[in-house]
């Protein structure tokens, strides 16, 4: 056990032995001469080394200075100071100066992103609000229209069942160039199977063996194919989605089947 | 100890004129700018002055204590000083020969020139481990790292080197 000890007293004099290494080092410190003699050796050696390689101090004019700040100095309590006490860890000590400022800056950078989320939040929230009256205007005005053209029995049965439906969602999707009108309204029930009626298309006509490709997209810009849509069917059953959309886009791909991944620009996007 | 404990003037007197120079040479291996120094100096003697009780020679020399607190409280400034630490990055060899450097510029202590003499016979790599276990905050496993050498030849090396400075002293 000498030996594991004797290997022990580099970290122990420097202060890199943790707690319980520490107390299993000293209580055999207690109970074993040959490991005090080599301490104490190990100390003065290093001791004399720390003379040896000394600076000095006469210029610097230190010593008064320090001792009128002693004499006028309030005493420090004495047990506050985990630096200072041997049994501790100094490389602990350390650590725990320089997490603890770290943590300062941690909780700093944590307040901003906190001020800014809540900037985002509220901006987002603003645009959210305004963006859903717009929808339950345009729903409102749907579900009179339609009530209208029901009466006239120009919709289906299904049609009117998803337009009644209190839960359903109206998105209206538009070009994001300024200078095309393409537009789309979607009404989404999301609540069972994933039923979306594509309605009022105004969409650039599709050449042959093309079709129009509705993507929902994540709050991370994760995009995922809901389907393909023929503007003249109004109701498609569509894949359910694995997140709540930030918003649905429509891209014209090549195939009857769509793309995986986008190949082309939005058409019409929105929420 | 007595007169440090009773916090008498005679007690900072024989503090300062002993252990002054050494503990200024562990911060100068640490802080290289000489005003960062003198202030980490002055607060080391206010610290070891309002924590005295905190020492137990049961567990160990005084001047290790010192030397202990000594090298933390340079770490900790030279940190919050936001400096680039760049002192643990230099060769060993670097921090050796700025550290002699510096005592050379400095009037020195009549008895301190036999014992650094005698460093300066000291085995390079023993002085490497010395300086760097002792006096720059590594443990064992880190110089093993650092050096790329094997950790049991570390703790050889480290005990030789100890050994070697023992006789050498004596």
């Amino acid at each position: 056990m000498l030996k594991k000890y004797d290997e022990w007293i580099p970290d122990y004099i420097a202060g890199h032995l943790d707690e319980s290494q520490i107390v299993e080092f000293e209580n055999a410190l207690q109970e074993n001469s040959v490991l005090q003699t080599n301490l104490e050796t190990a100390e003065i050696a290093i001791e004399k080394y720390a003379f040896a390689t000394s600076v000095s101090t006469e210029g610097l004019n230190l010593k008064d200075v320090i001792w009128n700040g002693l004499s006028s100095e309030p005493e420090l309590d004495y047990e506050s100071d985990s630096v200072l006490n041997l049994t501790n860890n100094s490389r602990e000590s350390i650590i725990g100066n320089f997490m603890s400022s770290y943590i300062g800056i941690a909780a700093s950078v944590l307040l901003l992103l906190s001020i800014l989320g809540n900037i985002y939040l509220a901006n987002e929230a603003k645009y959210q609000e305004s963006n859903f009256l717009s929808t339950l205007e345009e729903k409102s005005l749907l579900q009179e229209k339609y009530s209208k053209v029901s009466s006239a029995g120009e919709l289906s049965a299904q049609e009117v069942a998803m337009l009644k439906n209190p839960d359903m969602k109206v998105c209206k999707l538009t070009s994001e160039n300024q200078g095309d009108n393409n537009s789309l309204l979607l009404v989404i029930d999301m609540t069972q199977d994933m039923q979306v009626m594509v309605m009022s298309p105004d969409l650039p006509t599709k050449p042959s063996g093309h079709s129009y490709q509705l993507w929902a997209i994540s709050p991370t810009g994760e995009m995922v194919c809901m389907g393909t849509f023929d503007a003249e069917k109004k109701i498609y059953t569509m894949k359910k989605l694995p997140f709540q959309p930030k918003e649905f886009g429509v891209t014209m791909e090549e195939g009857a089947f769509g793309k995986p991944q986008p190949t082309s620009k939005f058409l019409v996007r929105g929420i | 100890m007595a007169l440090l404990k009773n916090k008498e003037k005679r007690g900072f007197d024989y503090l300062y004129a002993n252990y002054s120079t050494a503990l200024f040479g562990i911060v100068n291996r640490i802080i290289s700018h000489e005003d960062d120094a003198k202030d980490v100096l002055q607060d080391i003697f206010v610290k070891i002055w309002n924590n005295i009780e905190s020492y137990s020679p049961k567990k160990g020399r005084f001047f290790t204590w010192m030397l202990n607190l000594s090298r933390n409280m340079a770490i900790d400034r030279l940190r919050s000083a936001n400096y680039k630490y760049h002192n643990r990055n230099l060769s060993i060899d670097e921090t050796i020969v700025n550290v002699f450097d510096r005592n050379q510029a400095h009037t020195e202590n009549v008895n301190m020139i036999g014992l650094r003499e005698i460093v300066g016979t000291l085995k390079v790599e023993y002085r490497e481990l010395i300086e760097l276990a002792y006096f720059s905050g590594f443990t064992q496993v880190e110089i093993s790292e650092k050096l790329e050498i094997p950790l049991g030849t570390v703790k050889t090396r480290l005990r030789s080197a100890i050994k070697e400075l023992r006789i050498k002293f004596d």
